[in-house]
C-alpha cells in the first residue's frame, strides 16, 4: 500500500474518533481548592518486622503538587513517602529499585519541569538507617492510578527484611476501587479448608466458565487459582508489571481509544465485565506487551473457600492478539483472544514463578478438554480451545528463587490438543 | 439513543475503512509450507552445556535460514528464531521457561497469527500448523530419560545473541547460559576471541586476598578520557568482578541490552563492550548507560572489569538527539552508580557487593570536566559487584568491609 493512501485513512480515522471523544466528553471543569500538602500523613499504613518499624504513604495528585509544587503527575510520577526506624544494632539500606526499578532520581524529575533540583534533593528518602535512627522522605516512582502496592526491600549486613503494603487512592474516581476482600464475605459463608487433596476436590468442584450478567451465557474457561495473602498475591504481580484496570468505560474507554490509534501503551484501559458467583470481576489484570493490541488480561473473583486461612482467588486468563469493534460489550471495542487459551495460562504461571512470592504450583481439573477441532466460542464470539486445567499458584511472603518452588503432582498439562508433533 | 447512534454510525466507518485497508494489505502471497527444511547447519553450530544430569543446546537462526524452514519473513515483524535443545537424565520432570530468553518471546500461533492473511483461511491454519510443530513443546513437562526440541520465537537482536535457558523441577531449578552468534553477521564472534584472547597468561595479575584486592582497585585510572588521553572526563565508578556469563546475563534480567555508545578511552583503548537499561512495556526504562573495560586483574581467578555508568541531563524527560550526538551528562554522577548497584542486587546473580575509594573527590563540591566540559560532583567511591551462578536471593548478599558510604554523604 502506498504511504500517503494510507495515511490519509488514518488522518480519517482519527478525525472521525477526535469527534466521537470530543462528542462523550461532556463539560465538566474543576475549581482548584487549596489543598493540605500534609494529609497523606493521615493515610499511613505501618508494619513492624523485628527492630524495624516501616510506614508508608502515598499522596494524592493534588498532594503531590502541594508539596512539590509541581503537577507530578502531568509527567506520570508519583511520589511514594516511607519512614523506616531502626531499632535494632545494625545499618540498614531501603533499595529504591525494589519500589520501582525504573524509578526517577530527583534531578532527573526537577529536568522534567525545568526547576532547580534542591528541593526535590531535599524531599527524597535518604540511605542509610543507622542504629537507633528514624530515616523518612519520598521516593519519585511510575504513576499508579487507584490503588498503588508498595514493595520495600530493607538489607543490611546481618539481613534482608521485607514489606509489602497496598494503599488506596481516596480521590480516584469512584468507577475504580479495590474490592474489600475482608468483608466481601460474612464470616458464616467461609469454608475453610485445611488438607490438600480436599482442596484439590473443592478447585474441581468451582465454576468451570465466566458468564454474562444475567448468568445464562456460557464465557470464557476459569483457568486460574490464586492462593495466598492479597500482600503477598497483588505486589507479586506488580513486581512482574500487572497493571489493574478498570471495568467500566467512561473516561478509560477514551483513552483506550486514543492509545489505540496512537499505536501507544496506556496502561488503564478498561477490560469488560464478566461474571462469577453472580457478581463482575474483583479486579482485573492486564500486562501490556508490544501495542494494546496485544496484552495479557486476568480477572478474579475471592472464593468463599479459605486455604490454611489464606484467601482463594478463582481466575480467568486469555490473551488478546488484536481488536475488534462490536456492540456485544460496552467498551465498543474488543480485544480478539488467541484461541489457545493455555499460552496465556502457561505464561502467567511462568511469569509468576519470577515473582519471589510464588511457593507452590499445581493443576487441577476444570471445565475439561475442548477441542482445538470444536472450540468453544466465548461471550463475544472468539473461539478457544483448552486442556481445561486450572492453574493452582500458592504465595507466601518473598523471597522464593525459582529453586525452591515446589511442584504438586496432581494434573498434568499436556501440549498442543490434536496436532501431532512433527506432521 | 443519540449518542449510541452516533456511536455505531462512526463504527461502521471504522469497519468500512478498515477493510479496505486490509484489502489493500493482502495483496501479497499467502504462505505455502517449505517443501524441504534443512536445519542440518542451525544443529551443527548450536553451542552445548550439560550440569546435573542436564544438556542443553541452543542455537540462533539466521534471517535466511528461518525464511527456508518457516516459510515466512520472519523479520518483515523484527522476529528472530532460536533453536533449543533439552535433553533431561535428572531425576525429576522439568518445565523451560522461555521468558529467560526473552520476556517478551511469541508464542507460535501469534507469530501465525501476524502473518495470516484475509480470505486465506486454508493458507493460515497451515501456516499455524506449520509454526507448531517447528516450535520448542513448551508446554510439556520434559520427563527423565526424555528430549524436546524445537524452536522459540524472540524478538529480533542484532549480533551476538545472549540465551539464558532456565528449567524448574519440583525444588530445583537449572540454568545455563549462551552466547549464541547470528550466523548473519560475523562480527559477534570477533568481539567474543577479542575478550578471550586480550590478555596473554603473563600479563595476568592475580589477586586472592581481599586487601590486595582492594589495593589493586584503588590504583585503577580515576576516569575516562578521549583518544588522546588528555582530558579526564566521567569517573570509572564500577568494579565488575565475575565470568562474563554470570554478570552479562545478571543485566540482562535487569533490562540492559548491549549497545553500541560514543567511545570512551581507559587503558589506551576504546570500550570493549557497552550497554543500555531499556524500557519495560510502556514504562520507559531509567537512562542509565555503562560502558566496560577488561582488566588483566584476576580475582580468586575471577576476570575484572572495570565501568563507567552515567545518565544523561535530564535523563527521560531530556530532549532526543541521534545516537553520535554527546548529550550534556547528568552532574549527580552517582544517582546513576547507586541505581545500578541496587537494580542489581536484584538479578539473582550478585553475590558481594562494597565501596572503594576512586576518582580521588571525596566531597561533593569537587568539579571534574566531561568532554563537553559538564561540570559533575561525585562522592569519589567506585562501588564493587561481585558476581556468582544463579539463583542468589537478596538474603545472600555478602559484603566488603571497606569504605562506608554514610561517611560521604
Amino acid at each position: 500500500m502506498n504511504k500517503p493512501q494510507s495515511k490519509k485513512l488514518r488522518n480519517f480515522l482519527i478525525f472521525s474518533l477526535a469527534m466521537l471523544v470530543l462528542f462523550l466528553q461532556g463539560c465538566a471543569t474543576t475549581q482548584p481548592t487549596p489543598v493540605d500538602p500534609l494529609a497523606y500523613r493521615n493515610r499511613t499504613k505501618t508494619s513492624v518486622n523485628g527492630d524495624i518499624t516501616v510506614t508508608v504513604a502515598v499522596p494524592t495528585i493534588s498532594e503531590a503538587r502541594a508539596i512539590y509544587g509541581v503537577q507530578l503527575a502531568s509527567k506520570y510520577i508519583q511520589p511514594v513517602w516511607v519512614e523506616v526506624r531502626n531499632d535494632g544494632d545494625d545499618t540498614y539500606w531501603f533499595l529504591s529499585s525494589g519500589l520501582d526499578p525504573d524509578y526517577f532520581f530527583p534531578s532527573e524529575a526537577a529536568f522534567a519541569f525545568k526547576t532547580d533540583d534542591k528541593n526535590f534533593q531535599k524531599l527524597q528518602f535518604k540511605n542509610p538507617i543507622g542504629p537507633g535512627s528514624t530515616q523518612s522522605g519520598f521516593i519519585l516512582v511510575n504513576l499508579d492510578e487507584g490503588f498503588k502496592a508498595i514493595d520495600i526491600d530493607l538489607i543490611s549486613r546481618k539481613a534482608v527484611k521485607s514489606f509489602s503494603f497496598i494503599t488506596t487512592d481516596p480521590e480516584f474516581k469512584a468507577d475504580f476501587k479495590l474490592v474489600n476482600f475482608d468483608t466481601l464475605y460474612k464470616a458464616e459463608d467461609i469454608i475453610n479448608i485445611e488438607d490438600e487433596e480436599e482442596l484439590r476436590r473443592k478447585l474441581e468442584e468451582l465454576p468451570g466458565f465466566t458468564t454474562n450478567a444475567d448468568g445464562d451465557k456460557k464465557g470464557d474457561p476459569l483457568n486460574l487459582v490464586l492462593i495466598g495473602e492479597t500482600n503477598d498475591i497483588v505486589p507479586a504481580l506488580v513486581r512482574r508489571n500487572w497493571h489493574a484496570t478498570e471495568t467500566t468505560w467512561s473516561r478509560a474507554i477514551m483513552r483506550t481509544v486514543k492509545s489505540y490509534l496512537q499505536g501507544e501503551r496506556y496502561r488503564y484501559s478498561p477490560i469488560s465485565p464478566l461474571y462469577v458467583f453472580g457478581r463482575p470481576q474483583d479486579i482485573g489484570w492486564q500486562k501490556a506487551r508490544n501495542t494494546i493490541n496485544e496484552r495479557n488480561h486476568a480477572r478474579f473473583w475471592l472464593s468463599p473457600f479459605r486455604f490454611r486461612g489464606k484467601k482463594v482467588f478463582v481466575g480467568q486468563i486469555s490473551r488478546d492478539i488484536g481488536v475488534k469493534f462490536t456492540l456485544k460489550s460496552p467498551t465498543i471495542s474488543t480485544h480478539v483472544i488467541a484461541p489457545d487459551v493455555d499460552e496465556a495460562r502457561r505464561y502467567f504461571v511462568e511469569d509468576l514463578a519470577y515473582s519471589q512470592a510464588m511457593a507452590k504450583l499445581g493443576y487441577v481439573k476444570g471445565v475439561g478438554v475442548v477441542n482445538r477441532k470444536e472450540p468453544r466460542l466465548n461471550l463475544v464470539g472468539d473461539p478457544f480451545y483448552t486442556d481445561g486445567l486450572r492453574g493452582v499458584l500458592f504465595f507466601e511472603p518473598r523471597p522464593y528463587t525459582l529453586s525452591e518452588i515446589q511442584i504438586l503432582t496432581w494434573e498434568t498439562p499436556s501440549g498442543f490438543y490434536d496436532v501431532s508433533k512433527r506432521e | 439513543m443519540n449518542k449510541l447512534h452516533s456511536i455505531m454510525k462512526n463504527q461502521s466507518l471504522i469497519i468500512g475503512s478498515m477493510i479496505c485497508i486490509a484489502l489493500l494489505m493482502n495483496a501479497c502471497a499467502t504462505f505455502k509450507k517449505p517443501a524441504t527444511i534443512n536445519e542440518a547447519p542451525i544443529k551443527e553450530r548450536a553451542l552445548t552445556q550439560e550440569a546435573n544430569g542436564i544438556r542443553a543446546s541452543a542455537a540462533v537462526v539466521g534471517d535466511r535460514e528461518a525464511t527456508q524452514i518457516f516459510g515466512i519473513d520472519l523479520t518483515r515483524k523484527k522476529i528472530q528464531a532460536v533453536w533449543v535443545e533439552i535433553e533431561n537424565n535428572a531425576d525429576r520432570p522439568v518445565v523451560f521457561l522461555p521468558t529467560a530468553i526473552d520476556p517478551d518471546y511469541l508464542p507460535p500461533q501469534e507469530v501465525s497469527f501476524a502473518y495470516h492473511k484475509v480470505f486465506a483461511a486454508d493458507e493460515n491454519a497451515a501456516l499455524d500448523r506449520h509454526l507448531m510443530n517447528l516450535s520448542f513443546p513448551i508446554r510439556n513437562l520434559i520427563n527423565p530419560g526424555s528430549r524436546a526440541s524445537g524452536y522459540v520465537f524472540t524478538n529480533w537482536f542484532k549480533g551476538m545473541k545472549v540465551i539464558d535457558i532456565d528449567l524448574i523441577g519440583d525444588n530445583l531449578s537449572q540454568n545455563f547460559t549462551f552466547f549464541a552468534l547470528n550466523p548473519d553477521i560475523a562480527q559477534g564472534q570477533a568481539i567474543i576471541d577479542r575478550m578471550e584472547t586480550m590478555f596473554s597468561a603473563v600479563e595476568l595479575q592475580k589477586v586472592e586476598s581481599e586487601a590486595a584486592l582492594r589495593e589493586v582497585l584503588e590504583q585503577l585510572p580515576c576516569c575516562v578520557s578521549n583518544e588522546n588521553g588528555e582530558s579526564s572526563a566521567e569517573p570509572i565508578n564500577v568494579v565488575i568482578i565475575g565470568a562474563i556469563d554470570d554478570w552479562t546475563t545478571a543485566f540482562l534480567r535487569r533490562g540492559y541490552r548491549y549497545q553500541v555508545l560514543n567511545p570512551r578511552y581507559a587503558f589506551g583503548r576504546v570500550q570493549d563492550i557497552s550497554g543500555k537499561k531499556l524500557s519495560r512495556g510502556y514504562i520507559k526504562g531509567q537512562e542509565l548507560s555503562i560502558r566496560f573495560w577488561q582488566t588483566p586483574i584476576r580475582y580468586q581467578s575471577k576476570p575484572v572489569w572495570v565501568g563507567q555508568t552515567s545518565s544523561r541531563l535530564g535523563g527521560r524527560f531530556a530532549d532526543t538527539a541521534p545516537a553520535e550526538v554527546t548529550l550534556p551528562m547528568n552532574p549527580h554522577v552517582d544517582e546513576a552508580r547507586d541505581a545500578l548497584a541496587q537494580d542489581l542486587a536484584y538479578s539473582q546473580a550478585l553475590i558481594k557487593m562494597g565501596y572503594i575509594k576512586g576518582s580521588g573527590h571525596a566531597r561533593l563540591t569537587r568539579k571534574e570536566a566531561s568532554p563537553k566540559d559538564t561540570p559533575y560532583t561525585t562522592d569519589g567511591l567506585r562501588v564493587v559487584l561481585v558476581f556468582g551462578h544463579r539463583p542468589v536471593s537478596l538474603e545472600d548478599i555478602d559484603f566488603f568491609n571497606w569504605e562506608r558510604l554514610a561517611d560521604y554523604r
